[in-house]
């Protein structure tokens, strides 16, 4: 549905984006983090159509952005990242006017918009103009808009901020929802539990620069911190655990005879057996779920490039 | 044709429902008719009123002072307030062109101008009740050349309105184009010089004076205002795209 290649972006000697590659399927939810100015918003502006490309290729349905920008444009439901609606027109009547721009059909127009009102449970502020909306109301009314015609792909920048937890449950739930439709969905976020919760795959970026990009479960299980409890002296096992090498990227004493080690979770059970026949007596091994933060850290703090 | 037109239904709404409109037509009417007030009450309009088309529409104080100003900040919202609120994003990834979204956003502000002049067509019909002879043709004649001049001030405000979002550059940039309009080839229509005969041939004023406001419809003036207005329409339009063109 979305295929991104090799899409930079330079605003005069700023590189914005930095050879971005991506693809995203149907009934899929692609989440895109990375810190403040790492090119997330820049991205999702090209994938709507609404900013260039400096170079590579963005496509949506096989639409170039660049090329075919007018159809492709109407492939995508889009939510700016600051979605203002203008205060003259009352909810349902932006929607409908919204409806018209998107060609819906005279007839059908007040039938879709009551669709996606209810879809997004705004069909009690039908009758409010924007301003005496909620910041959480205003972003629904910002997703009802992309809803509008069913649209296959919806971009979202930035759709959890300003949300209250239960604001967020709704909208994680609404989410679920379209992507149970085979809506393929690309999403920024600075909220990590909520990205970890729904998307299935993420795209790390930073600096304009991929720094990861994989399925959720698989970068939360690279790395992976376990807790080795040993028996004896505790000098010696710390040195045989060093001696480890390969399977071990770091140990760190948590108290003595106990340690921390970052194993990689492909070769954990190398590790274990490496560690028993170099004569450690382990008493004890447990994992510590690392969560999105952690990973989203260490991939933003750390120079290395990783594909 | 139907995102032209359901922008088109937006505009007007919104221009229909802004307070800052309403103020604008109360300042527009009261001038107006403050204006049609003195001029009535001078003798020699009393003498002929044959004389009061051109004036009210052509070469009076209205249109030297006032129209520059009225289509800017009528327009102000059109593309600066909309980049300024951010409204503009989600119209401008919409599946909409943007020749569609400039010229209905066009239409818009001169299908509601016309409402500005339709004023003025009222205090001619309170002459006409009133009994007096008026030259109907002169007064129709004026009002058409009004609106097509008022059309060409939209099409630079609307240029100006697409500079970005500052409000004050978007109505000061629009009355500065429309008042350099009026006043340049004033300055030079007297020169025996090349510059001099363009100047007479495009001082505005004069074309709606000698030509509308006197019953006579030129259609060198009328091809001049027209083609002037899709100048600047056009150039809003490659300020739109340039967004999309500029990599």
């Amino acid at each position: 549905m979305i295929e991104i290649e090799a899409l930079s972006k330079q605003y005069g000697s700023v590189l914005a984006l930095d050879r971005l590659s991506i693809s995203v399927g149907k009934g899929e939810i692609l989440g895109l983090l990375g810190p403040n100015g790492a090119g997330k918003s820049t991205a999702l502006k090209i994938l709507s159509g609404y900013l260039p490309q400096s170079s590579g290729e963005a496509c949506v349905n096989g639409l170039s952005l660049r090329e075919k920008s007018l159809q492709a444009r109407a492939l995508v439901g889009y939510l700016p990242e600051n979605f203002v609606a203008p205060n003259e027109l009352y909810v349902a009547e932006y929607l409908r006017y919204r409806a018209g721009l998107k060609r819906i059909a005279r007839k059908q127009r007040a039938a879709e918009v009551l669709r996606v009102m209810k879809l997004v449970g705004i069909e009690q502020r039908a009758k409010q103009r924007f301003d005496a909306l909620s910041k959480g109301f205003k972003q629904r009314l910002g997703v009802a808009d992309c809803l509008l015609g069913s649209p296959p792909v919806l971009i979202l920048d930035e759709p959890f901020s300003g949300l209250d937890p239960l604001q967020r449950q709704d909208f994680r739930n609404i989410l679920s929802g379209l992507k149970e439709e085979g809506k393929a969905i690309i999403f920024s976020s600075h909220v990590l539990p909520e990205v970890e919760d729904i998307a299935d795959r993420v795209l790390i970026i930073h600096h304009g620069k991929t720094r990861v990009a994989a399925d959720i479960e698989q970068l939360l299980s690279i790395n992976q911190q376990v807790v080795i409890s040993t028996h004896g002296d505790h000098d010696e096992n710390l040195s045989k655990l060093v001696e480890c090498g390969d399977e071990l990227t770091s140990a760190v004493v948590l108290r003595a005879n106990t340690f921390v080690v970052d194993i990689d979770v492909s070769r954990r059970a190398d590790c274990l057996k490496k560690m028993i026949e170099r004569g450690i007596r382990v008493t004890g091994y447990s994992t510590s779920k690392r969560d999105l933060e952690d990973v989203f850290a260490e991939f933003v703090s750390s120079p290395a490039e990783v594909d | 044709m139907a995102s032209f037109f359901a922008l088109l239904r937006k505009e007007l709404f919104v221009l229909a429902v802004s307070p800052f409109v309403y103020v604008l037509l109360a300042v527009w009417f009261s001038l107006n008719a403050l204006l049609f007030n003195i001029s009535i009450d001078t003798q020699y309009i009393q003498a002929d009123l044959s004389l009061l088309p051109p004036y009210l529409f052509g070469s009076g104080m209205l249109v030297w002072l006032l129209l520059p100003i009225f289509p800017p900040l009528l327009c102000l919202r059109m593309f600066a307030e909309e980049h300024r609120v951010s409204t503009l994003e989600p119209l401008l990834t919409a599946p909409i062109t943007d020749s569609a979204v400039v010229l209905a956003k066009y239409l818009a502000a001169c299908l509601f101008f016309l409402v500005f002049w339709g004023g003025l067509l009222f205090f001619f019909l309170l002459l006409d009740m009133h009994g007096a002879t008026l030259d109907w043709a002169r007064i129709i004649g004026g009002f058409v050349g009004s609106c097509l001049l008022s059309f060409l001030f939209i099409a630079t405000s609307l240029f100006a309105s697409s500079w970005g979002g500052n409000l004050v550059l978007a109505a000061g940039g629009g009355a500065a184009i429309n008042y350099c309009m009026l006043f340049l080839p004033a300055l030079f229509q007297y020169d025996d010089t090349v510059l001099g005969e363009v100047s007479r041939n495009s001082h505005l004023p004069n074309l709606i004076s000698n030509g509308f406001a006197a019953a006579l419809i030129d259609s060198y003036a009328v091809m001049y205002l027209v083609l002037l207005s899709a100048l600047f329409l056009f150039l809003t339009y490659l300020r739109l795209v340039s967004r999309r063109w500029i990599p």
